[in-house]
């Protein structure tokens, strides 16, 4: 007996030992999507004044009204401070050493008409990141408005979704073609006094994507857009918009991969989403910015305000996120329930490693009778990271009947990292249900043990019981975001882990 | 008798802007010699720098997050008397006063006000070496209360504060009897009280606390209380606190614990009629292997207003956390619960359970909940819960089937409901008697104050 205890003992030892190699050897990867294109980049003076803003609205030949709105916005933000209310280390961010605009297809002013006159500098970029545009686009199915900075440099697909009275453009595209539509949207469910980093982007975003889906319609693809972050020091403002209208249906996938870069880059995007009356959208996220080096050096700061505004009846929102990458990543992808009946879903993975700090989480507003949502949070940390959910279901009095599920799971890998959970329910309506639920802890033993006895290896068990983990989330990722989604797992996610 | 006592409160001065902290600083600076001459010199040394913390935090706003769910600054505007002259209020609560949790073979200490009754204390002996007593006779505070991080109403409470209470068990010795402290208000004109209670139980000592608050005039009253907890290395100490004050009532308690290697502190807060009340409740868990057991239990209707905000800091490896809120929140009242626990990296092995489960019975009342966790070491098994809803339509209806009036039904499910924290209770009279006031409450009775003898007509 006592000799079978030391040998157990001695091989869990040994066990340990070797999981903890394996720990440390992908620990020591390196970020394996860290590269720089040299592409041509007209790059506007650092530094943001009134007069930046106006170069900008200038250099994309915007109406006066947007120029308004950009104004209006900037002088708002200069009476706001930065937020410190987040479970972040944030570094000072010199507002004035950003450079608020870069435009990689300034030189070919017209734009590019083929394929052949894209820069094949940007080429090679998309292809080393996997884009399927060409022909892998046929191949994949799948429209995509790559924006490599600031505009858009190429949309695909356009016609066919144009047959169906689908507009997939760039936002400046959109300005400029269908004024009204971004002119009655644009600022309806983030407005720019909606927080600091809103008003910022407000004044100065330089390009986005704008989707519209007519009334019943059925988008026959995903729609997909690619960002990068390339121009060093260049600030990156997105501004998407969303509109689908009744009775119709879009799923927008959003992925982004960026370069290695020592200095922090600022990353402060709006995103706003409109469902009209039984219309469903769903939106996903892969994010796996540049999370800075082994000591926290660099990393994108990932600032953004993400929302929905579920107008309609018996509309349907869904997010998934899955968040592997930036240094710090704060942002609350929200949804403001409004029509009675309707439904939102916030789905997310997020991982931090090394340094990286995640304040990430919902918000959930029920205004409307009926309403339902559903929080599936899965945090994982490791290294020296800080992942916090934060989240807020708030039923209004008027509410009737709505009903709240949140569900936040963390695991921790190390003993140097830390895991939080901060959820707010504020239930003003007798009717409404709100449970929230959650669980720290690291990978069980029992499970350990008993994938062991089966002859299953450590390794291949600590990445069994993570992807299990994770899959309630994973699973409700599009097809076509699969391949991306597993690749940036294996190694931010399960490597990690043993 | 009324009018003299009114005459010789000392009202803070109203020169400062109405409702700031100004008319608090004020009142302290001149009467400084009044406050000191009437306290003792421990508790005189901390006014200046808790004057000083005072000043600097003023009364928390909503943008706080502690006190985000707690108008602080509404509650503390009015007007209040303070005796800072420490008249005896003349009441023997014996003749005038009867607790609604009689005959627990317990100890019983009267605290009129923030003053010892020592006119009527119990007949039975304590054991060998325990003191309950008047912080004036027998203090032995060694500086300020351990908070966290410094809180406006703790300094507050240390600047103005002139008594208290202290309990002290020694080393190793066991307190059969429960000690029951019966906390009355009470005061012919509007009174704030600011009571220092601090309760020491060294290693391996073991102790059960009754506090009931109770307020005996139908009167305006505000009350501050800092209660000081040290568990020491292998003690065992169970406090409950039971308010049922009134809807003119307001109460800020801040409780702050420290509980060393082994210890166990069990702390049950159950608010069963009240005005606005807060209770903060800080836990250090500094030893290893300690554990804590928080309860709360809050009934509100009416514009009642509970607020109970925790902290458990686990600083230490292989301790245990455990806490269980329920509200029943109806009328117009508010519940507010936020719950943080807080694992540092050095407290490996930590196993932590919240739970916040809240009835919301009206559309006009008002449920928030924030359960937190804040992990920095992996080796945990941390959870928590929350739920907000209401009772369950699959039982209301399987009751009156069985012809049970629909309000009979909701009452038993609601106090099915509450019943859960009160089973943790180990005081088994108490438990008993607890069911049955929470019986009483829910069917509307205990408003009407037939425990007490001077109930609003203000015979005495």
């Amino acid at each position: 007996m006592i000799n079978n205890d030391d040998i157990e003992q001695r091989t869990a030892a040994q066990e340990a030992e070797e999981s903890n190699a394996y720990v440390r050897s992908v620990v020591d990867k390196t970020y394996e999507y860290g590269f720089t294109t040299d592409v041509e980049t007209e790059v506007i003076d650092r530094g943001l004044t009134e007069d930046t803003v106006r170069l900008i609205s200038q250099k994309k030949g915007e109406p006066d009204w947007l120029l308004e709105f950009r104004l209006k916005s900037f002088r708002y933000w200069q009476t706001q401070e930065q937020p410190t209310w987040g479970h972040l280390q944030l570094p000072d961010i010199d507002y004035q050493a950003i450079s608020y605009y870069a435009d990689p297809t300034a030189k070919k002013k017209s734009g590019p008409k083929s394929l052949e006159e894209i820069d094949p500098e940007l080429m090679k970029t998309f292809d080393k990141l996997g884009i399927p545009l060409e022909e892998r686009l046929a191949l994949s199915g799948t429209a995509v408005d790559a924006v490599m900075d600031s505009v858009s440099v190429k949309t695909t697909f356009r016609e066919k979704l144009a047959e169906q009275g689908i507009i997939f453009c760039s936002i400046s595209e959109a300005v400029r073609q269908h004024p009204e539509l971004v002119r009655k949207y644009l600022g309806s469910v983030v407005p720019y006094r909606d927080n600091f980093f809103a008003a910022l982007n407000s004044a100065v975003f330089s390009d986005g994507s704008f989707v519209y889906i007519p009334k019943g319609v059925r988008c026959p693809m995903e729609l997909s857009t690619y960002f990068r972050i390339n121009a060093q020091g260049t600030g990156q403002f997105e501004r998407t918009l969303i509109v689908c209208d009744e009775d119709a249906y879009v799923s927008y996938l959003e992925g982004c991969t960026a370069p290695m870069r020592d200095e922090n880059q600022l990353h402060a995007a709006i995103v706003e989403i409109v469902v009209e009356a039984r219309a469903e959208v769903k939106y996903s996220t892969v994010q796996n910015w540049y999370p800075g080096d082994k000591d926290g050096r660099g990393g994108v700061l990932n600032l953004v305000t993400k929302r929905g505004l579920l107008r309609g009846q018996d509309s349907k929102l869904s997010w998934t996120q899955v968040e592997t990458g930036s240094a710090i990543t704060w942002k609350y992808p929200s949804c403001v329930l409004a029509g009675e009946g309707s439904q939102a879903e916030f789905y997310s993975v997020a991982v931090t490693n090394n340094h990286q700090q995640a304040d990430t989480g919902t918000k959930m507003i029920h205004l409307a009778p009926r309403t339902r949502s559903t929080i599936i949070s899965k945090g994982i940390s490791a290294g020296h990271s800080q992942n916090s959910y934060r989240g807020l279901v708030r039923v209004a009095a008027k509410a009737e009947g709505a009903r709240n599920y949140s569900s936040c799971d963390s695991l921790l890998l190390s003993s140097t990292c830390g895991a939080h959970t901060f959820p707010y329910m504020d239930v003003e309506n007798p009717t409404a249900v709100v449970e929230h639920e959650a669980t720290t802890s690291k990978i069980s033993e029992d499970q350990l043990f008993y994938c062991q006895q089966r002859g299953i290896p450590q390794e291949e068990a600590v990445g069994l019981i993570v992807n299990g983990y994770a899959k309630d989330v994973l699973q409700k990722l599009p097809m076509e975001f699969a391949v991306e989604a597993q690749k940036l797992l294996s190694v931010s996610l399960e490597g990690t882990v043993g | 008798m009324q009018n003299s006592q009114a005459a010789k409160v000392t009202a803070p001065s109203q020169a400062g802007r109405a409702g700031g902290e100004s008319q608090y600083l004020d009142l302290f600076r001149s009467e400084r010699a009044l406050i000191d001459a009437h306290s003792l010199p421990e508790l005189n040394a901390l006014r200046d720098e808790a004057a000083a913390t005072f000043e600097r935090l003023g009364f928390p706003t909503r943008k706080v997050e502690r006190y985000r769910y707690t108008d602080v600054a509404a509650a503390f505007a009015p007007n209040y008397g303070l005796n800072l002259s420490r008249l005896r209020i003349p009441a023997n609560p014996y003749e005038a006063f009867r607790c609604d949790v009689p005959n627990l073979s317990t100890s019983v200490y009267f605290v009129v006000n923030d003053q010892l009754y020592k006119e009527a204390l119990p007949k039975a002996k304590l054991p060998e070496g325990v003191v309950v007593d008047s912080q004036l006779r027998s203090a032995r505070l060694d500086g300020q209360p351990s908070t966290l991080a410094p809180d406006p109403i703790t300094a507050l409470n240390a600047m103005l504060g002139q008594d208290g209470l202290l309990i002290y068990i020694p080393a190793g010795v066991r307190v059969e009897r429960p000690i029951q402290v019966v906390n009355i208000l009470r005061s012919a004109v509007p009174l704030m009280v600011n009571r220092r209670v601090q309760i020491i139980a060294e290693a391996g000592a073991e102790v059960q606390l009754l506090f009931c608050d109770h307020a005996a005039d139908d009167q305006d009253f505000l009350a501050t209380q800092v209660v000081d907890v040290q568990v020491g290395e292998g003690a065992h100490v169970e406090i409950y606190e039971l308010e049922e004050t009134h809807a003119r009532c307001r109460r800020f308690s801040n409780l702050t614990a420290d509980v060393a290697a082994g210890g166990h502190l069990t702390h049950a807060t159950l608010t069963l009629t009240c005005g606005i009340t807060r209770n903060q409740t800080d836990v250090v868990l500094s030893g290893k292997g300690a554990s804590v057991n928080l309860y709360g239990c809050a009934i509100t209707d009416g514009q009642q207003h509970v607020d109970n905000n925790t902290l458990i800091d686990h600083r230490a490896p292989g301790c245990q956390s455990r806490e269980l809120y329920k509200y029943v929140v109806d009328e117009q009242s508010t519940g507010a619960f936020a719950g943080r626990v807080l694992v540092r990296e050095e407290a490996q092995q930590t196993e932590s359970q919240e739970t916040n489960a809240n009835l919301v019975c009206t559309p006009e009342a008002r449920m928030y909940t924030q359960p937190m966790l804040e992990i920095y070491a992996d080796d945990v098994q941390c959870s928590h819960g929350s739920t907000v809803g209401q009772l369950n339509d699959d039982a209301l209806f399987y009751m009156r089937q069985r012809g049970i009036s629909e309000a009979e039904a909701r009452l038993l499910l609601k106090q099915a409901f509450a019943s859960e924290v009160i089973n943790q209770i180990a005081l088994v009279p108490l438990r008993d008697r607890l069911h049955y006031l929470i019986d009483k409450r829910f069917r509307g009775e205990l408003s009407h104050c037939t425990s007490c003898r001077m109930c609003g007509k203000g015979k005495i």
